[in-house]
């Protein structure tokens, strides 16, 4: 990468483990989150939810529930004259919601909001909100993906023509081609609903000060939030101020602007009291957004050895309602673009469709349709390997790219310009069949059970473009840095921070680029006022994108300390150093001169600058990548993400026979994000990402009924405890991209994509004997269960 | 999710509880523990004018050793069992640890779980195993309720309006009994998708007397009188384990819902009544 | 029955407790209705003390209730009168405790907002009744976090506990 992206003379904290910041204040109860805000004339609202799947609404009375002492308003859509709905800007290949903040006409999904009462606290709001009547003339609902497909499924908007808000089609002739004349082998893979869950709900508080509307919320982007909400409610974007506090866990849930965070900024700018929603878990399971729920078609032109030649495919996305901003079809263009794994698959032409149906909204999460895609081409290869009869190892070994491949572009258009894939893939390979090994040592008698290992190999396109998801922002990020007459430095950024670390990443590169102690670096983040606009968090692109605005920006500032401090030292630039604070000339620690006496010069003392200097020590910059494609090809091919990690998995498993239940013996994972900045960091990210993906593979799962009645409530959402999460060994690569800032990729999916394959794997390979179709997941012990012959056939 | 508004009051004697019951009727509900019945307030599931919180009337509290049972108070907490081996119940000190997690069980009481009837709860079918006595004080005094008659339907049991659970008498099981509790649960501390309880006595290396139970599967625990006939008399050897299993999935009706269906459920419980034989086979 | 009428005890909607919180002894009056976790959140503003479910599955509201972990989002304020409790804040005096600490040397947290539950549960419950490394995991079973796959928290408690014996 251009020189422009490095760290000072001296790094000391990249790639140490540098303890956090915020952990003294979390960890004794100080850190403060958006429902931990409190204002004396504060109010809070509750929510009336939609109860109902499909329906029109006839009538809303509210008299009942405005009369309920303490209750300051009641309101519904019909209030919010002056609100527009959300925007599409996608609308030239996506059917328009029309998403307004509470429902008009029609209802979509149980749990839609309908009515908002705002009370003198939480608990009057619930009474009062239990006391508002809604009329529901009820319509047929649509309840799966299959029958959203249905040209005859009853519409969820009238004014589109069918239930597919998206349709392409791309061009497959070349991949039909070479079907046409080879053996083909299809099969359908299913990923089940779930999502990310964070333990801290949605929440956020609106206060009007000064005639500007000041909004604490959780939402992952302090400036696509400001800017939403001045399209939505609209008003003057200067007149906003988002502040994202210390939040609970973002995955993807919070990219997105709900409803609440818009009705209680209309509240309070009406009442003139802050206004806070801090969401129950109950309203959180059919109101936050879904994930997931796609079913992949693949039919594949297959070689003798099994080698894939070509392949077709149709993804689908079940959207729910589509009721969300930013939308929602991206986790299915990524999954096209993720098709070919890093094999080298020279031809993959993928159709993509995401349909409406009447179930809670599906929005962003952790993986972002990778898990989908990586679940169905590893089963689909571990397929491919039994049908041909050729070693399922051996199969992924003479697909898979090595080194000398790279660059490579996929069939989709990713640039995989650096990578460990054969070799991650070999690592987990001689640890799994080590780990199998003692597993069957130990249990191989047991005729009660059965073990297996099975492997999933994956990359990962990270720090990807907005434009997929909202057709609107690119992918840029910024940072400001200044140097304070005392030598201070204080970095603000577009970047936010809900648990990964970022702040520190933020500290420790800024002092490393700056060459001051990181205890003299302020970090500031995450408030639309002193924070120069940028994108925040979402595809893993903080440390990538962010912290190649933050070398930008002190690259600036560090030139003009050498040039202020060469003066003062009457030195060449190109020989000092800085470290520890100190600028001297390399191999000469004195004379130093210090941060706080080229700052002051800087600031103050500007009289002492050199001839002709301007005044101040101060930079913004922002970093967008060069390679980063916004929109793709007329084959819907494209480089969707400005770098690509890479990782390979194994799972080894015991299967109960009796219960069907599955206990995770090992996990192994192999792991490449380029160069690492905190080791502890990218080993929790790695760890929490393989809770999720084991969650999703096994227990997690959201369903309805026919009448698209939820019927996951939390005490059934089963996120993995201590007990059901494996002890996990990490093996780290680290091949630095050519295009990246200090080569660093992106490291917070790689842990969650890849569970359901290779536990789908390893299920296959335990059960061998029983021929078991594994399609779908989630794979619940009564799945697995009806997997297995009775009693007979098992001992 | 707040719960919806009522009275509370916190009486010291059983009699002051009564009385209160006595007077506000259907809208009174008493409190013990509180694991079960405030989420369901916080759902608004529950919806009583009046709590009467039992947690602070001592005689509740008893916990005691006589001649050949155990007497527990209503308000003994799951988690004083749990710190306690009873001698004589060891059925009940397996089946402890299964109830949700530490801080449910520091809460959660013996005779809230029971009186509670939770399809899916272990006490129930401990009680139901064991033939425990569930003792109900009314205005008129107080009453014997066996465990047979007392689960009277999912969430239902036999206390009449007015009355509450004084006490649960476990009676001590000889020596020769021997326990077993199998539960599968999708995550530990996660209510039973099914359950089996046993209590087997073994006389010269047969089976003399024979208590089996599911659970989780139904309205309430049921006995297994089929698969306890088809041990009695025997020896438990593989053989017998597999009549057993499948004389208790033929003779259960178990329920459908996410988290199995009937066929699914009849699966578990054969699987794990076989486990449970297997341990306590001589 | 022979025995003298019983006292009268009249339902009430407000309702009159003494409980001592971190040490401090605290008089108050609260809606019979309001949830422990509440009263300790928006009364005395110990916001340490994190509601994650309301219905007692997900462990971020633990507290010591008299020496025993529990769940204040499924008690009433009004059932601990008389009791002790310790929140998150009651911890350590100054600085960090020696579990504290080792969360944050071992990178046991991540979003934080589970972290207060886990260490009142660590903090309450007595480590020889949980041996090992699985001894670990079922203490902190009734606690769920969504971000570290519990890696981090395990190892932190290992090195509380002076475990060294497996991971």
């Amino acid at each position: 990468m251009a020189d422009a992206f490095v760290l000072g003379s001296r790094p000391v904290y990249t790639g140490t483990h540098v303890t956090r910041r915020q952990d003294d204040a979390l960890l004794s109860g100080r850190g403060a989150y958006v429902a931990d805000l409190r204002r004396d004339d504060m109010a809070e609202i509750a929510v009336v939810r939609s109860t109902v799947a499909h329906g029109r609404i006839a009538a809303i009375r509210t008299a009942e529930a405005a009369a309920v002492a303490g209750v300051i308003a009641v309101i519904t859509a019909a209030d919010l004259t002056d609100v527009s709905p959300y925007p599409n800007f996608a609308s030239a290949y996506t059917q328009t919601p029309g998403t307004f903040p509470l429902a008009q006409d029609k209802v979509r999904y149980v749990g839609s909001p309908v009515a908002v009462v705002l009370a003198e606290n939480r608990y009057i709001a619930e009474d009062a909100a239990e006391l508002v009547e809604v009329d529901y003339e009820e319509l047929p609902a649509v309840t799966s993906l299959e029958d959203a497909l249905d040209p005859d499924s009853p519409r969820l908007f009238e004014h589109w023509p069918n239930n597919r808000l998206l349709d392409l089609q791309p061009d497959d002739s070349e991949a039909a081609a070479i079907l046409a004349g080879n053996r083909v082998l299809r099969r359908r893979y299913k990923m089940g609903r779930h999502t990310a869950m964070p333990m801290e709900t949605r929440a956020c508080m609106a206060e009007v000060r000064d005639g500007r509307l000041h909004l604490w919320c959780t939402n992952q982007h302090a400036h696509i939030a400001r800017t939403t909400l001045s399209y939505v409610l609209p008003m003057a974007e200067r007149d906003i101020r988002v502040v994202i506090p210390y939040v609970g866990g973002g995955f993807g849930l919070k990219q997105h602007l709900y409803p609440e965070d818009v009705v209680a900024s209309w509240l309070a700018l009406r009442h003139g009291r802050p206004v806070r929603f801090v969401e129950d878990r109950a309203e959180h399971m059919i109101a936050a957004a879904h994930a997931r729920d796609h079913m992949v078609d693949i039919e594949a032109a297959i070689a003798d050895d099994g080698r894939i030649l070509a392949m077709r495919v149709q993804v689908v996305q079940d959207l729910g309602s589509a009721e969300i901003f930013p939308g929602a079809w991206c986790p299915a263009l990524t999954t096209a673009a993720h098709m070919t794994g890093p094999y080298d698959i020279g031809h993959c032409a993928v159709s993509v469709a995401a349909v409406a149906t009447n179930k809670t909204p599906g929005g962003s999460y952790r993986g972002f349709g990778v898990p989908e895609a990586v679940f169905a081409l590893e089963r689909f290869i571990d397929e491919i390997a039994a049908e041909v009869g050729v070693d399922r190892l051996d199969l992924r070994r003479s697909m898979l790219l090595q080194s000398e491949d790279l660059p490579y572009k996929t069939a989709s258009g990713a640039l995989l310009d650096s990578g460990s894939f054969a070799e991650s893939f070999e690592k987990v390979v001689e640890l799994g069949e080590a780990a199998h090994r003692r597993a069957a040592a130990q249990h191989g008698t047991d005729q009660q059970s059965r073990v297996g290992v099975g492997y999933a190999v994956l990359f990962e396109g990270v720090s990807p473009t907005h434009h997929g998801a909202s057709a609107h922002w690119a992918g840029h990020e910024s940072c400001s840095i200044e140097v304070l007459p005392d030598g201070g430095v204080r970095v603000a950024s577009g970047v936010t921070d809900q648990g990964q670390g970022t702040t520190t990443f933020v500290a420790t590169l800024a002092a490393d680029a700056l060459g001051v102690p990181i205890e003299t670096v302020e970090v500031e983040l995450a408030d639309s006022d002193s924070t120069p606009y940028g994108l925040g968090a979402f595809g893993s692109r903080q440390a990538v994108i962010g912290g190649g605005a933050l070398l930008l920006a002190a690259g600036e500032v560090r030139d003009k300390v050498k040039r202020i401090a060469a003066h003062m030292l009457e030195a060449t630039e190109d020989d000092l150093v800085i470290e520890a604070g100190r600028v001297h000339v390399a191999g000469s620690p004195e004379p130093a001169v210090t941060m706080a006496a080229i700052a002051t010069r800087a600031v103050i003392r500007t009289m002492d600058l050199p001839p002709g200097m301007a005044p101040g020590l101060e930079a913004t910059a922002r970093y967008e990548p060069e390679l980063m494609e916004h929109v793709p090809d007329e084959r819907g091919r494209i480089n969707a993400s400005a770098s690509y990690a890479n990782a390979a998995h194994a799972a080894v498993i015991r299967v109960d026979l009796g219960t069907g239940e599955i206990e995770i013996l090992d996990y192994i994972l192999a792991h490449d994000c380029g160069r690492v900045i905190n080791p502890p960091i990218v080993d929790g990210q790695i760890w929490g990402g393989i809770a999720q993906g084991v969650g999703g593979a096994l227990y997690e799962d959201l369903r309805f009924n026919d009448l698209g009645q939820p019927q996951t409530a939390f005490m059934d959402y089963l996120m993995p405890s201590a007990l059901e999460m494996p002890e996990v060994v990490i093996k780290h690569f680290e091949s630095p991209s050519p295009n990246t800032p200090l080569g660093m990729k992106g490291v917070g999916e790689g842990g969650t994509v890849g569970p359901a394959a290779a536990i789908g794997n390893a299920l296959a390979h335990a059960l061998a004997e029983f021929n078991p179709q594994i399609r779908e997941t989630p794979l619940s012990p009564a799945v697995v269960r009806a997997m297995i012959p009775d009693r007979g056939a098992a001992t | 999710m707040k719960p919806p508004p009522f009275l509370y009051c916190r009486p010291r004697a059983v009699d002051e509880a009564l009385a209160v019951l006595a007077e506000h009727g259907d809208e009174a509900r008493p409190l013990a523990g509180g694991q079960s019945l405030v989420p369901m307030l916080n759902h608004r599931l529950a919806r009583p004018g009046v709590l009467v919180d039992i947690g602070a009337i001592t005689e509740l509290q008893r916990m005691e050793r006589r001649a050949s049972d155990w007497l527990i108070g209503a308000t003994v907490t799951q988690r004083r069992v749990e710190r306690h081996s009873l001698e004589g119940c060891e059925l009940l000190s397996l089946a402890v640890p299964f109830i949700g997690h530490r801080q449910i069980r520091a809460r959660g009481t013996v005779g809230g779980s029971i009186a509670h009837a939770d399809p899916a709860a272990e006490l129930p079918a401990v009680a139901l195993t064991v033939d425990a006595t569930m003792v109900a004080a009314g205005r008129d005094g107080q009453r014997a309720i066996g465990a047979s008659s007392f689960f009277a339907g999912p969430y239902m049991n036999s206390l009449a309006d007015g009355e509450i659970l004084s006490h649960v008498i476990f009676p001590v099981l000889p020596s020769t009994t021997r326990c077993s509790f199998k539960e599968f649960a999708r995550r530990k501390g996660d209510f039973a998708v099914a359950g089996v309880a046993a209590a087997v006595d073994i006389t010269d290396r047969v089976v003399s007397k024979a208590r089996l139970t599911a659970f989780a599967i139904g309205s309430n625990p049921v006995r297994l009188p089929g698969a306890e006939g088809a041990i009695v008399g025997r020896s438990l050897d593989a053989a017998d384990l597999d009549t057993a299993a499948e004389a208790a999935a033929a003779e259960i009706e178990p329920w459908d819902d996410i988290h199995g269906s009937p066929r699914y459920r009849r699966q578990i419980v054969a699987a794990l009544l076989q486990r449970a034989l297997q341990e306590v086979a001589p | 029955m022979s025995a003298p009428a019983a006292r009268r005890v009249e339902p009430v909607a407000e309702v009159p407790i003494s409980v001592t919180v971190n040490a401090r002894a605290v008089e108050a009056v609260v809606p019979a209705r309001q949830l422990l976790a509440d009263f300790l959140r928006d009364d005395l503003r110990l916001t340490g003390t994190h509601v994650g479910c309301e219905q007692g599955i997900c462990g971020a509201c633990t507290i010591n209730l008299d020496g025993e972990p529990v769940r204040s989002c499924i008690m009433l304020a009004a059932q601990v009168d008389g009791s002790s409790i310790t929140t998150v804040e009651g911890l350590a005096s100054e600085g960090l405790s020696p579990l504290q600490q080792a969360f944050k040397d071992n990178h046991g947290l991540q979003c934080g907002f589970c972290t207060p539950g886990f260490l009142m549960t660590l903090a309450t419950v007595d480590p020889d009744e949980y041996p090992g490394t699985d001894g670990i995991r079922e203490a902190i079973s009734g606690n769920l976090c969504r971000c570290t796959g519990y890696g981090g928290i395990l190892q932190a408690v290992r090195t509380a506990w002076n475990r060294v014996e497996d991971g």
